[in-house]
């Protein structure tokens, strides 16, 4: 039935677009924690607010990675465990029980993050935590911590520098690794980050400018700690009000235009020189989203295309009603095919409520007839 | 039968009454004792077994239960109020009492027709075995447990009385209904034609032994396959039973522990060695039928205690209802007590495997810090106990019957040669 819908919804959408070769084919989204600890409970917040968001309008698990310390949700000081909220009314739940983190703990280093974006890593490493994207991918960067003049920490030991990120970018850049790119970044003197991208293509935002720091938006009194930044808050703001769903319409111009420093309390920036769109014409979902265009290899092969399309829904009708195809199949070849056997229902065991009486009547007459042969035998002993 | 037996049954059956009554949780908690309920003998596979077979269900196939049919269709004739079972298990442990205090009367364990011990003055009196059997604690706990194996110690007993008596088809048939409920009393079977065939009422109207000892066999076999046929309709049509039932007393698939020998050997076990080891251990317990039935063939009544007692180390499930038996048993042999020669050996290793066993059951199960060697080193010490206690038994019997050839030799030390 799946495979039929999907067709059903290809047929339209090739029928009515022509050669889509210009447009993404994928979504990904690397969303980075770099804080530890309980007092950067925000840094987890902000993280995991955009990791609902990216789910929510269509980027699955297997398309985002999620590097987070993850340390705050099972906490010993976390009053309401497994729990991680971004708002004090808690009227979410971020954590969840529907979560796939996939560098956790100290797995989160400026070395795996430097080798997920390049893919460089070891031959062992498992799907879920290799970047796999190719020449038509879009990828969301989010990153948030604690940040500087051109530098981010990484779990309070160790930092990344804006030129290794730059570095790296170009490496996916030479390694045809994406089509676009967001980088969004949420930490003190986060536009200093962006400012040594030299590679194309890459659309970068940041919270705050050089001497800036960006500040938490409010804290919740029963969780003890602030719970979310104000830069991501009025983001997550903008994306829950206008970005409904997976049809929105909404342009990276009006995200950028939704910026109030007066709200933020800090400068917000955008770097739109590498970036070759007009930002009023790059929808939103085309880096939150997970809108996938078909690419067509063949040109001006539209006929062959809706042959092909017909053999494939007459394959899915087959496949999902068996007796139909099967018929057919006899009709057509003329051959006797067997049908599938009958489906043995398997029902529950019939239990009674009490013993049947005939039950009963058998038992009884069993003892009985112990009881009997045993005088039997003593009156036959004793004389 | 005398007063003083009369009241050392009733004090039984008042001290049972007052612990069902006065401890309702007490029965309960000895079921769940793995030293006295096994998986052939537990009230709870019991009740769990009535429940599926009151439903329409087959009983035997949660594998739970293993016990005879006919016990399915005795309690569901029973109607079900707890003290009415109570009462069902304290008549029973009475005939058991009753039984062993016919056997006392009759004297036999002292002298029968081919063999008189020479200290035959000091057997105990009868009210002093009843006594013996009900007031043991372990018969005390096996009663309280509801276990099954009170039916089959009743039935054992009973056919011992019958025997005695002379009544050769009673005693045969209570022996055929005690190994159709739990298998092994079968091994007393040669061991109760001979003291049948002793104890005929007309030793005139006597056939010789080949003769009677083949009636008798067949007339066992007779009614045990009238007993798997009562069985056989009362699981509405079915022979799974058997396997339920007896197969599982050969085979062994569930290794709960027990004061047995077999479970931990066969849980560490390779598969390819099962079967193998299977047949060794119950060939263990064929092999002593033969020898002790040759050697006491003037005492048959001491092939049946022994090979109970035998039987009660080794046999696949056993539990201390079993060693209640036979030490009953084993009291009606009190005039050869002064032979023994390690009975306070054998005593206190008992009494140090029955307050130890449960300790070191609570520190493997609950506590945690012991693990199962604890529970099984016990066990072999509770099985060395009854097994000086067995062969010491064998020798003061021997000694015994060697003393009415010499009596010269009565008080004096020997060495075997």
């Amino acid at each position: 039935m799946k495979f039929g819908a999907q067709i059903a919804l290809l047929l339209p959408l090739l029928a009515t677009l022509p050669f889509v070769s210009a447009q993404h084919t994928s979504n990904w989204a690397v969303l980075v924690s770099t804080s530890r600890f309980w007092f950067n409970y925000r840094h987890l917040a902000n993280v995991l607010s955009m990791y609902r968001t990216v789910k929510r309008l269509g980027i699955p698990d297997s398309q985002i990675i999620l590097m987070l310390a993850d340390d705050v949700a099972c906490n010993p000081r976390n009053v309401f465990p497994a729990s991680v909220f971004n708002n004090a009314d808690r009227g979410l739940d971020l954590y969840g029980n529907n979560i796939e983190v996939d560098y956790r703990g100290y797995e989160v280093t400026v070395e795996n993050f430097i080798r997920l974006l390049t893919d460089r890593v070891e031959p062992d490493t498992p799907r879920s935590k290799r970047l796999l994207t190719d020449d038509r991918s879009n990828v969301f960067v989010y990153m948030t911590g604690h940040g500087g003049n051109e530098f981010l920490k990484f779990q309070d030991a160790e930092e990344i520098s804006a030129f290794d990120i730059a570095d790296a970018f170009e490496q996916m850049w030479e390694k045809k690794r994406y089509h676009q790119m967001l980088f969004m970044i949420d930490t003190c003197q986060a536009n200093t980050m962006y400012s040594k991208f030299y590679s194309p293509n890459i659309l970068a935002t940041g919270s705050s400018k050089l001497d800036e720091s960006s500040l938490s938006h409010h804290g919740d009194n029963d969780v003890g700690v602030a719970v979310i930044d104000r830069y991501t808050y009025y983001n997550l703001e903008f994306l829950e009000n206008n970005v409904k769903n997976a049809s929105s319409k909404h342009t990276m111009k009006d995200l950028f235009d939704s910026y109030d420093i007066g709200k933020i309390h800090s400068t917000p920036g955008v770097r739109t020189d590498l970036f070759n769109r007009k930002l009023d014409e790059v929808l939103i979902m085309d880096f939150f989203g997970n809108v996938q265009n078909v690419e067509v290899d063949a040109e001006g092969d539209v006929e062959k295309w809706k042959v092909d399309a017909e053999e494939l829904s007459r394959l899915a009708a087959k496949i999902t009603m068996p007796g139909a195809g099967c018929a057919k199949n006899a009709t057509k070849s003329g051959a006797t095919v067997p049908s599938p056997p009958d489906a043995q229902k398997i029902l529950a065991m019939k239990v009674e409520e009490k013993t049947s009486p005939i039950r009963n009547a058998i038992g009884v007459c069993a003892l009985g007839a112990c009881a009997a042969a045993w005088f039997a035998a003593t009156l036959l002993g004793k004389s | 039968m005398d007063r003083r037996s009369i009241i050392v049954i009733l004090t039984a059956v008042l001290l049972r009454l007052f612990l069902f009554t006065i401890f309702p949780a007490l029965p309960d908690l000895l079921t769940s004792r793995v030293e006295i309920s096994t998986p052939v003998t537990s009230y709870k596979r019991l009740k769990e077994g009535l429940y599926l077979y009151e439903h329409g269900l087959s009983p035997y196939n949660g594998g739970v239960f293993h016990q005879a049919p006919l016990l399915l269709a005795f309690f569901t004739a029973l109607p079900s109020s707890s003290i009415i079972t109570n009462l069902v298990y304290i008549l029973a442990d009475v005939q058991s009492a009753l039984s062993l205090i016919q056997i006392a009367n009759t004297g036999v364990s002292a002298s029968t027709p081919l063999h008189t011990s020479s200290r035959k003055d000091n057997s105990l009196p009868a009210w002093a075995v009843g006594a013996a059997f009900l007031l043991n604690p372990f018969t005390v706990a096996t009663c309280l447990s509801r276990s099954t194996l009170v039916f089959t110690n009743t039935a054992i007993l009973t056919a011992i009385a019958r025997a005695v008596n002379g009544e050769l088809l009673p005693g045969i048939l209570a022996l055929a209904m005690s190994a159709y409920l739990s298998l092994y009393p079968a091994l007393c079977l040669p061991a109760l034609i001979l003291l049948s065939y002793d104890m005929h009422k007309r030793p005139a109207l006597r056939v010789s032994l080949g003769v009677f000892a083949t009636t008798s066999t067949m007339l066992f076999i007779g009614a045990i396959i009238g007993l798997l046929g009562l069985s056989y309709s009362i699981t509405g049509g079915s022979w799974e039973f058997l396997y339920s039932t007896y197969g599982v007393h050969l085979m062994l698939p569930d290794l709960t522990p027990n004061v047995g020998l077999w479970w931990y050997f066969f849980i560490e076990m390779f598969d390819s060695f099962r079967d193998f080891f299977l047949c060794v251990f119950q060939l263990h317990l064929l092999i002593y039928v033969g020898g002790l039935c040759i050697r006491f063939r003037k005492q048959p009544l001491f092939v049946i205690t022994s090979i109970l007692g035998l039987c009660a180390m080794f046999k696949s499930y056993p539990s201390i209802g079993d060693t209640a038996l036979y030490i009953s048993l084993l009291s009606l042999y009190h005039h050869v007590f002064p032979l023994m020669r390690y009975t306070f050996f054998a005593t206190s290793t008992l009494l140090y495997a029955s307050l130890l066993g449960p300790a070191f059951y609570h520190l493997w199960i609950y506590a945690g810090s012991g693990n199962a060697n604890f529970f099984y080193a016990i066990t072999l010490v509770w099985c060395l106990a009854l097994t000086v206690i067995v062969a010491d038994a064998l020798y003061a019997v021997l000694r015994d019957e060697w003393e009415t050839e010499r009596p010269e030799m009565r008080g004096k030390d020997v060495m075997q040669i």
